[in-house]
C-alpha cells in the first residue's frame, strides 16, 4: 500500500516534470516558421520502416562510421521497444503484484514475451558495455573532432556516460527483479513456464540464492524494482534537455524528412517576400527545429564532411549543434514570439535574439560547404543541412551582399554573359566548328537536345569532353540538335551560392527558350545541370525528360547501335560525382561502360554513396581556396592510393578538380583523367 | 554631401565587338550592356563617402536614350538616391557631354562630382577634365585613393611610374582609376528599392546648349586579326626576316 502510493507520487512528478517539458518543446515547435511535410503519408511510413524501425544506416557498410556502433544501436532501440512491455509491467506491479500487461498473461504472449525480454536485456547490456568501452577508449578521436568542432571536443561528455550507465542500470535491474521473484516464489516460476522461457533472470535469481539465501534473493527482487522504476522516471525527465531527445523525435523527423528530389532546393517567392534568407532563429522552419532536436552528437556528419576533413572552419555536426543551442537559449522568446503573432498583425512581431549569420554561424563556415550531401547521406535521423546552410547563404547574398570576393565577377559573369567564365557569349558554340552539329533553330524536330552546359561550351579541358561525347552520338546516329550559340546558363551555381534572385531570372529565361522550341528530350553531360534541369526546372515550369550521358551510351550499347570494342584495358578508378550520385543515384551506368570499354575499374575506399566531393561543388569552384588546404587534393590522393593509370569522371568540375590535383603532384604522365565520354570515344574507334 | 556620378552605358568588356559593314559605328544586336566600369567605381566611391559620412545624397545622371535607363536602376540598386536622365537620341561627343554635365552642375550644385577616367567604349578620357574647366573647379584624375575632411579632400592620383598625392577644397571633380575599390554587388532589397527610386528624364534640348559635335567620326575599322607566327630555323634567318621584311634593323 505505501509503496503504491510512494511511487505513485514519485510517478506522478516525473511523468508531470516531463510533459511538460515535451510541452514547451512542442511549442518551440510551433513558433516556427511554417513548412509543408504532410503530403505523401504512405511514402512517410516507407521511410520510417526502412530507416527507423530498419535501422538502415546503422547496419549499412559505411566507411565513415564504424559499423560495431551501428549494432550497438540497433539492439539499444530495438530493446527500448521490446522493454517498454517490461517497464509497463513494473509499473503496475506497484499496484498489484501479478499484473500483466494485457495479452502478456501467462497463456497468451506471455512466455515468449519473457524469453525475448531476457535476451533482450542481456543483448542490451552487452551493447552498453561495448558503448561505455567505446567512450573511454577511442570514440572521440574516430568521430571527428576535428578543430572546426570547437564545442563538442571541449564538451564535457558527461551526458553520454550517463545514460550509458542508466540503461545498463535498468536492465541489471530488471533481471535482478524478475530473477529474484522467481527464485523467491516457486509458484511464480511456474507461472512463467518454467527456467527454459525466463533463462537469463532465473540463472540471476539462482545465484542471488546462492548468494543471498531465499529472503535476501526477496528483497534484492524489491530493491531492483525500485532502482528500475526511479531510474526509468529520472532517465524520462532527462531526455527533453539532452541530445537524448532524439529518441522521441527521431522518428517523426524520419517521417517528415524530405520527399521531393533531393537535389531540388526550395523556391523562394521573391516578389511578395518580406526577407530573401534565414538570418534570424525564427526563420527556421518547423521541420528544421525538429532536426535540431533530433541531432544526437555521433558526428557521422562531420566525419564525412570534406570541409571538416581539410581544416576548414565548416563541421556539420558543430553548426547544426550551434544553432540548437541558441534555440534553446531563446525558447522562451519563440513561443512568446508566436502567441503575441496571434493577437496582433502577424508581419509586425519583431525577430527573435539577434543575426545569427555573421555571429552565431560565422560566414566563412557558411561558404566552406560544398553541399555533396555526405552529411545528409550519413544522418540516422535524416537531419538535412544543405537546406539550412544555403538559406543563410541566401541572407548574406541577397540581403547584406556580403560574400568572398571573387564570386562578384562570377555573379556578374553569369548576369552578362550566362556564364560563370565571362566568356562572351557568342563564343558559346565554337567547340563545334567543323563537326557539323545542327542546332535547333536549324532542325526543330530532333528528338534530343545535348545541353551542353557553359563547362563543356567554354572550359577548353571540358571541350574536348563535350566533342568526345558529340562523336559517340554521331556515331550512333542520335537524330539531336543542340541549342548553339542561343543555349544559356541555367544558373545552378548562382542558386548553390545563394543567389536565388539570379538563379530564378537565369531558369526562367532557359526555359522560355527551350519551350518555345517545345523541347522533350534533353540529354546533358554535366551533374550539375542533370539535377537542376531534372529536379529543379519543374518548380518553375519547365519539365523535360532528362537524361544523361552514360545512360543514354548504356542504353545505345546494349540495344547494339553503338559498337564498342573491350580494348581499353587500363586500370581505371571511378570517381562519383555529388550530383550523379548521391543526389540521383546514378552509380551503376558510369561504371558499367567502362567494363563493357575494357577498363579495369577499381574503387576508393570512399566510393557511390560515400564518396568524397571533388571540391568544386556548392559554387566552391569559384572561391578561392587556401593552397594548403584543398578538397581536390585530399581526393586525388585518395584515387591514387588504388594506383591508377585513370581516373575516370563524369563531371566537368571533378574533371578540372582531379586533374589539377594531379597536375599539383606531377603525376600527369603517369596518371590521365578522362571523362568516362572520353573513354568510349576511344573504345569506338576501335570498334 | 551631395555627390554627382556621371555614368555612361557601355558594352560589357567581354563582348566580341563587330563594326558594322559601313564603317559608321558598331553592332549593337546581341550586346550586353553595363555601366562603364571606371564610372561603376566612382558610384562606389560614392556611397563610401556618404557610408563614411553618415548623410549625403549620390546623384546618378546618364545622357542617352531610354533604354539607358536600365543602368541607371542598376546604380540605383547599388545605393544611388535618385538618378536623372538626359535624353538623347544621337551620339554626343565628349565636349557635348561635359558641358551638360556642366549645366546639371548648375541645377544640382553637389560638392563633389566623381567619374570614371575614361569609358572603355572609346576610351576619350576627356569629359572629367573639361568639366573641371567649365566649371572653374579643382580637378584630380585617375584617383587611386580618396580623402575628405573638413571641405578639403586629398587624393593620390596613379601618375606615370608612381603616386602623386593632391589635395584641394571643395567643391571639385574627381576622375576614377581601377585601383581605387571593387564595386559592391547590389542586394536584393537594394534592387527592390531602386524600383521606387526617383528617376527624373529631362530632353536635351530644353537645357539650350549648343551642342554641334566638335569630333566627327569619319570611319570604323576592327583591328587586324594577328597573323600566325613562324617557326625559323636558325638565328641568320631570324637576323635576315628582321632586316628584310620587318625592316627593324
Amino acid at each position: 500500500m505505501i509503496t503504491a502510493i510512494l511511487f505513485t507520487l514519485c510517478m506522478a512528478v516525473a511523468v508531470g516534470v516531463f510533459f511538460y517539458q515535451l510541452w514547451r518543446r512542442f511549442q518551440l515547435l510551433r513558433s516556427a516558421a511554417p513548412v509543408s511535410r504532410f503530403d505523401r503519408i504512405p511514402e512517410r511510413i516507407r521511410t520510417v520502416l526502412v530507416y527507423a524501425f530498419g535501422q538502415r544506416k546503422f547496419v549499412r557498410r559505411n566507411p565513415g562510421a564504424e559499423r560495431s556502433a551501428g549494432w550497438m544501436h540497433f539492439f539499444i532501440f530495438w530493446g527500448f521497444f521490446v522493454l517498454s512491455i517490461q517497464i509497463l509491467t513494473m509499473f503496475g506491479r506497484a499496484y498489484s503484484d501479478s499484473f500483466v500487461v494485457p495479452g502478456f498473461g501467462p497463456h497468451l504472449l506471455g512466455r515468449p514475451y519473457s524469453l525475448l525480454r531476457d535476451f533482450m536485456e542481456v543483448a542490451v547490456l552487452f551493447w552498453v558495455g561495448v558503448g561505455l568501452v567505446r567512450w573511454i577508449s577511442h570514440a572521440p578521436r574516430l568521430y571527428g573532432f576535428l578543430p572546426p568542432e570547437r564545442g563538442v571536443r571541449d564538451k564535457s561528455h558527461l551526458e553520454a556516460y550517463v545514460i550509458l550507465i542508466f540503461i545498463g542500470l535498468i536492465m541489471v535491474a530488471g533481471l535482478i527483479y524478475d530473477g529474484g521473484r522467481i527464485a523467491a516464489r516457486s509458484e511464480n516460476a511456474q507461472q512463467i513456464g518454467g527456467a527454459q522461457w525466463a533463462p537469463f533472470s532465473t540463472l540471476v535469481g539462482l545465484g542471488l540464492v546462492k548468494t543471498l539465501g531465499v529472503t535476501y534473493a526477496h528483497q534484492a527482487s524489491d530493491v531492483a524494482w525500485w532502482v528500475h522504476n526511479l531510474i526509468v522516471l529520472v532517465f524520462l525527465d532527462l531526455l527533453p534537455p539532452s541530445k537524448h531527445f532524439h529518441i522521441i523525435t527521431a522518428i517523426p523527423n524520419i517521417f517528415f524528412s524530405k520527399l521531393e528530389p533531393k537535389g531540388q532546393l526550395s523556391k523562394q517567392d521573391l516578389e511578395n517576400a518580406s526577407r530573401f534568407g534565414t538570418s534570424h532563429i525564427d526563420h527556421f522552419t518547423w521541420k528544421q527545429v525538429l532536426d535540431m532536436f533530433s541531432c544526437t552528437e555521433c558526428g557521422r556528419c562531420s566525419s564525412n564532411c570534406p570541409a571538416t576533413a581539410t581544416q576548414k572552419p565548416l563541421a556539420p555536426r558543430q553548426l547544426l549543434l550551434d544553432l540548437r543551442d541558441y534555440l534553446y537559449r531563446h525558447q522562451d522568446e519563440m513561443i512568446k514570439k508566436r502567441s503575441r503573432r496571434g493577437s496582433e498583425n502577424d508581419t509586425d512581431v519583431a525577430e527573435v535574439g539577434e543575426n545569427i549569420v555573421g555571429s552565431v554561424i560565422q560566414d566563412e563556415t557558411l561558404w566552406s560547404c560544398l553541399t555533396c550531401r555526405a552529411c545528409e547521406e550519413a544522418c540516422p535521423p535524416m537531419i538535412e543541412y544543405v537546406d539550412k546552410i544555403v538559406d543563410m547563404r541566401r541572407h548574406l547574398v541577397q540581403e547584406e551582399s556580403r560574400f568572398p570576393k571573387e564570386l562578384t565577377r562570377t555573379f556578374k559573369n553569369m548576369e552578362t554573359q550566362s556564364n560563370p567564365w565571362g566568356i562572351d557569349s557568342e563564343q558559346r558554340f565554337e567547340w563545334a566548328a567543323g563537326m557539323n552539329i545542327p542546332t535547333l533553330a536549324d532542325k526543330p524536330d530532333a528528338e534530343f537536345l545535348y545541353y551542353v552546359g557553359c563547362a563543356g561550351s567554354y572550359d577548353d579541358r571540358n571541350k574536348k569532353t563535350t566533342q568526345a561525347f558529340v562523336r559517340v552520338l554521331q556515331k550512333a546516329g542520335v537524330d539531336f540538335a543542340c541549342l548553339g550559340r542561343e543555349e544559356l546558363c541555367n544558373g545552378e551555381t548562382a542558386r548553390r551560392l545563394g543567389n536565388e534572385y539570379l538563379y530564378q531570372s537565369m531558369a526562367q529565361m532557359l526555359i522560355e527558350t527551350l519551350n518555345n522550341y517545345r523541347v522533350r528530350k534533353i540529354i546533358v553531360n554535366c551533374p550539375h545541370c542533370f539535377n537542376t534541369i531534372k529536379n529543379e526546372f519543374p518548380q518553375f515550369g519547365g519539365s523535360y525528360e532528362v537524361i544523361h550521358a552514360s545512360d543514354l551510351v548504356h542504353q545505345l550499347v546494349t540495344s547494339g547501335r553503338l559498337k564498342i570494342a573491350p580494348e581499353f584495358s587500363k586500370r581505371t578508378v571511378y570517381h562519383d560525382s555529388c550530383y550523379y550520385g548521391r543526389y540521383n543515384d546514378v552509380f551503376d551506368e558510369p561504371r558499367m561502360l567502362l567494363s563493357r570499354a575494357g577498363a579495369r575499374v577499381h574503387e576508393m575506399q570512399r566510393h557511390r554513396k560515400f564518396a568524397m566531393c571533388c571540391g568544386a561543388g556548392g559554387g566552391r569552384m569559384w572561391i578561392e581556396e587556401d593552397p594548403n588546404k584543398r578538397v581536390n587534393l585530399l581526393r586525388t590522393e585518395q584515387a591514387l592510393q588504388t594506383d591508377p593509370e585513370v581516373i575516370a569522371v563524369s563531371c566537368p568540375y571533378c574533371m578540372t578538380m582531379l586533374s589539377d590535383g594531379i597536375k599539383a603532384k606531377q603525376l600527369e604522365d603517369k596518371v590521365q583523367t578522362l571523362d568516362v565520354m572520353e573513354i568510349i570515344d576511344q573504345a569506338t574507334r576501335s570498334a | 554631401m551631395k555627390i554627382l556620378v556621371p555614368i555612361k552605358r557601355v558594352p560589357d568588356p567581354a563582348t566580341t565587338i563587330r563594326v558594322l559593314p559601313d564603317g559608321s559605328g558598331i553592332a549593337t544586336d546581341n550586346i550586353k550592356w553595363v555601366i562603364n566600369p571606371f564610372d561603376e567605381i566612382a558610384l562606389e566611391e560614392a556611397l563610401r563617402i556618404k557610408e563614411r559620412q553618415g548623410a549625403g545624397d549620390v546623384v546618378l545622371v546618364s545622357i542617352g536614350q531610354q533604354s539607358w535607363q536600365e543602368q541607371l536602376r542598376t546604380g540605383l540598386a547599388m545605393g544611388a538616391d535618385r538618378a536623372i536622365l538626359v535624353k538623347a537620341e544621337q551620339p554626343v561627343d565628349t565636349f557635348a557631354v561635359a558641358r551638360i554635365l556642366a549645366k546639371i552642375v548648375a541645377d544640382e550644385k553637389p560638392e563633389l562630382v566623381i567619374i570614371g577616367k575614361q569609358a572603355i567604349d572609346d576610351d576619350s578620357n576627356q569629359v572629367g577634365q573639361i568639366l573641371a574647366e567649365l566649371l572653374g573647379w579643382p580637378q584630380a584624375t585617375f584617383a587611386s585613393k580618396i580623402e575628405i575632411a573638413d571641405g578639403r579632400c586629398t587624393v593620390i592620383r596613379e601618375a606615370d611610374g608612381g603616386l602623386e598625392t593632391v589635395a584641394f577644397t571643395l567643391p571639385a571633380v574627381i576622375t576614377t582609376d581601377l585601383r581605387l575599390n571593387e564595386p559592391r554587388y547590389a542586394s536584393l532589397p537594394g534592387i527592390m528599392k531602386a524600383r521606387k527610386k526617383p528617376l527624373k528624364e529631362i530632353a536635351v534640348d530644353t537645357l539650350g546648349l549648343d551642342l554641334h559635335p566638335r569630333v566627327k567620326i569619319k570611319a570604323m575599322k576592327a583591328p587586324q586579326k594577328r597573323q600566325a607566327g613562324r617557326k625559323l630555323s636558325s638565328v641568320q634567318e631570324l637576323v635576315q626576316a628582321l632586316h628584310t621584311e620587318a625592316k627593324v634593323i
